[in-house]
């Protein structure tokens, strides 16, 4: 840059001070405003990122969260019964003017009298459990239509283990030996009233339960292994008396004294089996006896099985902290739990995903790797190569659809079909691998992410530097162990970025796995401990297609929308654990192989 | 890479090796020719690197290489061990015989040839494992998992290249972790630990430091009783220093090709005059 007063400003470093048009161009000609242009992309793409995550966790503890259970007196309008106070049999309610549930949601509603003039007036959204138990009910409530709204701390929120959520007040504890109930209810006061006995010998109860139930597990694994074994000694004392019979020369006084033990072994067995099976039944009886009375809707009084409760909650009483923890026990219900009817976990899908993602893997890179090696170790580097190469890296853009309908027509009607006709056709017509299921999902999968695997391991092969090559062919390696000892463990982080890409892949892929057998809802894992563990052919539940399903096949929308949230939270997280244990594998190899490749 | 049909050329220059019983022939070449081909553009180019080489190299002697960078030193090196087989694009005529044998005969067994040949490249090129699976790599290769003498062998290669004493406590770390001299040593101990009998130096010092060199070059000195010794060097008082034959090459052909001392003080080309004097190079 010259300055027309260079000569004078030439002792200084300082810049002569510049007009604002020159300084503006200045800052425009060194990139100022490129630089920022840069940070506003980041931040934008950061904030959405945040965005999505924050909203699926708001979106997804909102449910959790414990609301408020209310309790409301309807405003008792003469001539007119409201259609919220009927039961779900439709039979007109003992009491219709009160009414218990859980305080889901509020709004304002802009409705239209009679003189064309706007009112505003507030609803609220009320979910109840029926007297029966059904499914639970929505009530939409105006103001209007309200007397009085109370918020009483002894209200109960029972959820039990086949998925309903019950609400109600606790009226009686039955004793959980003879099962008659230590208390005479009081119905006389209104049919939602607490009694004055608090809720306390309930939650002790119930925690005394979940160690019976755990106690009764480990007595019924321990009474189980009692039994075989008692089968086991049997059968050898018997095949041992058979091959020593009496007037047999080789028996021995030896052999008698085997035969004397095994027996008192067998006897001890035996009793320790009878004392097991003792306390299993006691264990059982207790475990029946217990009954609370709840005291529900419509001035109904219903007796539950404390053994069917999985969780009782007073959401009123609970401070914060306590709420908090509510909120995480559901939390790990829902990560943890089967699905059931209404509230459901989604434990087979979280395994679903993973297995497929693991097998897939396990399918996807000896294969990748070995097609990468052709292509770059083997293959002479001609025109046919190129195209190859060409071909694979397009072939990584075509639509994940496409590859579903492949694998639909290739793996399950042709090799499925094929497999049935040749090993299972004693079961035929109904299909073994001629239908969708996890062996062929998994392929399926492996193809979609073949090419990513490829290129990414081809670039790591092209970075092993040539004196490494070199250097073990110098020392008499053939061009197979040069590859194995030298070439694969310098490139393996690549292959291992290769996996990273294929996980990420493959884990968010929901369109083609619904032609190859994810479905809503499967009745088995696809692995268990019966024989042969993996089942292959079984069908599977997986996260994505769960979000879809909730998302665009569930009628009832205010329950389904949190519950999307959550399991689109549990996704996105499983699919980082996937992501970083890949991460963490290739950053393992690259620490280990570090500066191998340059 | 392809060969040609055998074809002797007319000798354009005098062969002036040492005279030497054959007895005490080790390697040899006979009118050996490389060309390699480029594409350059759309047209092929050969480019001749190696033409019509004959010379014959001592027994437990070491031979420098010298001249002019491109002259074809690392080329005609990596024939001896068929190192130039990976470049698709060379293309051989002549004879290279090891003990009388032609390496490029059919049925040689080239990794056993490699064996028999070793290498040391430029620069370092230790493996990405541990130092003591570098020097047990080449004995691996052939099946000795024996750890006993493994451990022997690898202690006995590393006091050869003169590095047990700086490596023996980290045996068993990453290989990469040393100096770029160790690692130069280290390589030399991997290749002698598969008991080559000519050792081919690729510039072995020309990455390292002054004192890394001086140990090299101290290294090659004690090696010589042990093996046949083929150092490539652009730096003329390395191979004063270390070699007792020298040849000189340019553009390709073996200009001269005496003893040392007689070469570095009574060169018999004028080309060989200018270029230990610094006339050009
Ligand atoms: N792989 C190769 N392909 C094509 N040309 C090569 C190859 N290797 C060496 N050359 C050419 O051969 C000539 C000799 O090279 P080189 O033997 O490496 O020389 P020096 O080691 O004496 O410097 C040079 O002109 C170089 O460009
Ligand atoms: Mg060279």
């Amino acid at each position: 840059m010259s300055h027309p007063d260079t000569n004078r400003a030439s002792s200084s470093l300082l810049r002569p001070r510049e007009p604002l048009v020159g300084r503006l161009q200045r800052y425009w000609r060194d990139g100022g405003p490129w630089g920022w242009l840069n940070a506003m992309a980041v931040s934008v793409s950061l904030v959405l990122v945040l965005g999505l995550l924050s909203l699926l966790v708001v979106g997804s503890f909102s449910h959790f969260w414990p609301s408020r259970l209310v309790e409301v007196e309807l405003t008792a309008q003469p001539g007119q019964s409201p259609t919220a106070l009927t039961t779900t049999r439709g039979e007109p309610a003992a009491d219709n003017r009160h009414l218990l549930g859980e305080l889901m949601h509020e709004e304002m509603r802009r409705v239209t009298s009679g003189e064309g003039d706007d009112a505003r007036q507030q609803w609220w959204l009320l979910q109840t459990s029926s007297r029966d138990g059904a499914a639970a009910s929505w009530q939409w409530l105006p103001e209007t239509l309200l007397d009085r709204m109370t918020f009483p701390s002894q209200a109960l929120m029972l959820e039990m283990r086949d998925g309903r959520t019950l609400y109600g007040m606790p009226r009686a504890l039955s004793d959980p030996m003879t099962g008659e109930m230590d208390h005479t209810p009081d119905v006389g006061d209104g049919p939602v009233r607490p009694l004055s006995e608090d809720a306390e010998p309930l939650f002790a109860r119930l925690k005394m339960i979940e160690s019976e139930r755990r106690q009764l597990q480990a007595l019924r694994l321990d009474s189980e292994a009692l039994s075989s074994r008692y089968q086991a000694l049997q059968q050898s004392l018997e095949s041992r008396r058979s091959a020593t019979a009496d007037g047999d020369p080789a028996r021995t006084q030896e052999d008698a004294e085997l035969e004397q033990q095994m027996q008192e072994e067998l006897e001890e067995v035996r009793s320790a089996f009878i004392e097991r099976e003792g306390q299993l039944s006691a264990l059982r009886d207790a475990l029946a006896g217990g009954q609370l009375l709840l005291g529900g809707n419509g001035g109904y009084e219903g007796r539950i099985a404390l053994d069917d409760i999985r969780n009782a909650w007073r959401p009123n009483a609970m401070g914060f902290s306590g709420r908090l923890m509510m909120t995480f026990k559901r939390f790990r219900d829902f990560v943890a739990g089967a699905p059931t009817e209404g509230f459901g976990g989604v434990w087979p899908a979280i395994f679903g995903t993973v297995l497929m993602v693991v097998l897939m893997s396990i399918m996807v890179m000896p294969f990748g790797v070995m097609a990468a090696l052709y292509l770059h170790e083997v293959a002479h580097q001609g025109r046919l190569t190129r195209l190859t190469r060409i071909a694979l890296r397009n072939l990584a853009g075509v639509p994940s659809i496409v590859y579903g309908v492949f694998g639909l027509g290739f793996f399950v009607y042709g090799l499925g079909a094929g497999i049935d006709e040749l090993f299972y056709s004693e079961r035929l017509p109904t299909p073994t691998f001629g239908t969708g299921g996890i062996l062929w999902a998994s392929l399926t999968l492996a193809l979609l992410t073949l090419p990513v695997v490829i290129v990414a391991t081809e670039e790591g092969l092209a970075r092993v530097p040539r004196r490494l090559r070199e250097g073990a062919l110098a020392l008499g390696a053939t061009r197979l162990e040069t590859l194995k000892r030298v070439v694969i463990p310098a490139a393996s982080p690549a292959l291992m970025t290769g996996l990273i890409l294929a996980v990420a892949r493959a884990a968010g892929e929901v369109a083609p796995l619904m032609l190859v057998g994810v479905v809503k809802l499967a009745p088995d894992l696809p692995l268990d401990d019966s024989f042969p563990w993996l089942h292959l052919d079984r069908k599977f539940m997986h996260l994505g297609h769960q979000v879809y399903d909730l998302a665009f096949q569930s009628s009832d929308a205010f329950s389904s929308r949190p519950l999307v949230y959550a399991t689109a939270l549990v996704l996105v997280v499983v699919i980082l654990c996937l992501n970083l244990s890949a991460i963490r594998l290739r950053h393992m190899l690259a620490q280990r192989y570090k500066g191998a490749t340059e | 890479m392809r060969r040609d049909s055998e074809q002797p050329k007319p000798q354009l220059f005098l062969q002036e090796t040492p005279a030497r019983p054959a007895e005490d022939i080790c390697l040899e070449t006979r009118h050996l020719s490389l060309d390699y081909q480029a594409r350059v553009g759309k047209e092929n180019q050969t480019r001749r690197a190696l033409e019509d080489v004959s010379l014959q190299i001592a027994r437990k002697r070491v031979t420098a290489f010298i001249g002019p960078s491109g002259c074809g030193k690392s080329s005609l090196l990596r024939t001896f061990n068929r190192m130039t087989d990976l470049d698709e694009q060379s293309r051989l005529s002549g004879k290279v015989l090891l003990e009388g044998e032609d390496i490029h005969a059919r049925g040689v067994d080239v990794p056993m040839l490699r064996r028999r040949i070793g290498m040391v490249f430029q620069t370092p090129n230790p493996f990405p494992m541990s130092v003591y699976e570098n020097v047990a790599f080449g004995l691996r290769l052939v099946g000795e998992n024996d750890k006993r003498h493994l451990d022997d062998k690898v202690e006995s290669c590393l006091r050869s290249a003169a590095l047990w004493e700086e490596v023996k406590d980290r045996l068993h770390d990453s290989a990469l972790g040393l100096s770029g001299g160790q690692q130069q040593r280290l390589v030399i101990a991997r290749t002698l630990a598969v008991e080559p009998e000519v050792l081919l130096l690729d510039e072995p010092a020309s990455a390292l430091d002054p004192i890394s060199t001086l140990k090299i070059e101290e290294l090659i000195r004690s090696l010589r009783s042990r093996l046949t010794l083929i150092i490539v060097t652009h730096n003329m008082q390395q191979a004063a220093r270390v070699s007792d034959d020298t040849a000189f090459l340019h553009e390709g052909r073996l200009v001269e090709f005496a003893p040392t001392d007689q070469l570095f003080t009574n060169p018999r080309r004028r080309q060989t005059e200018d270029y230990i004097t610094g006339r050009f190079g």
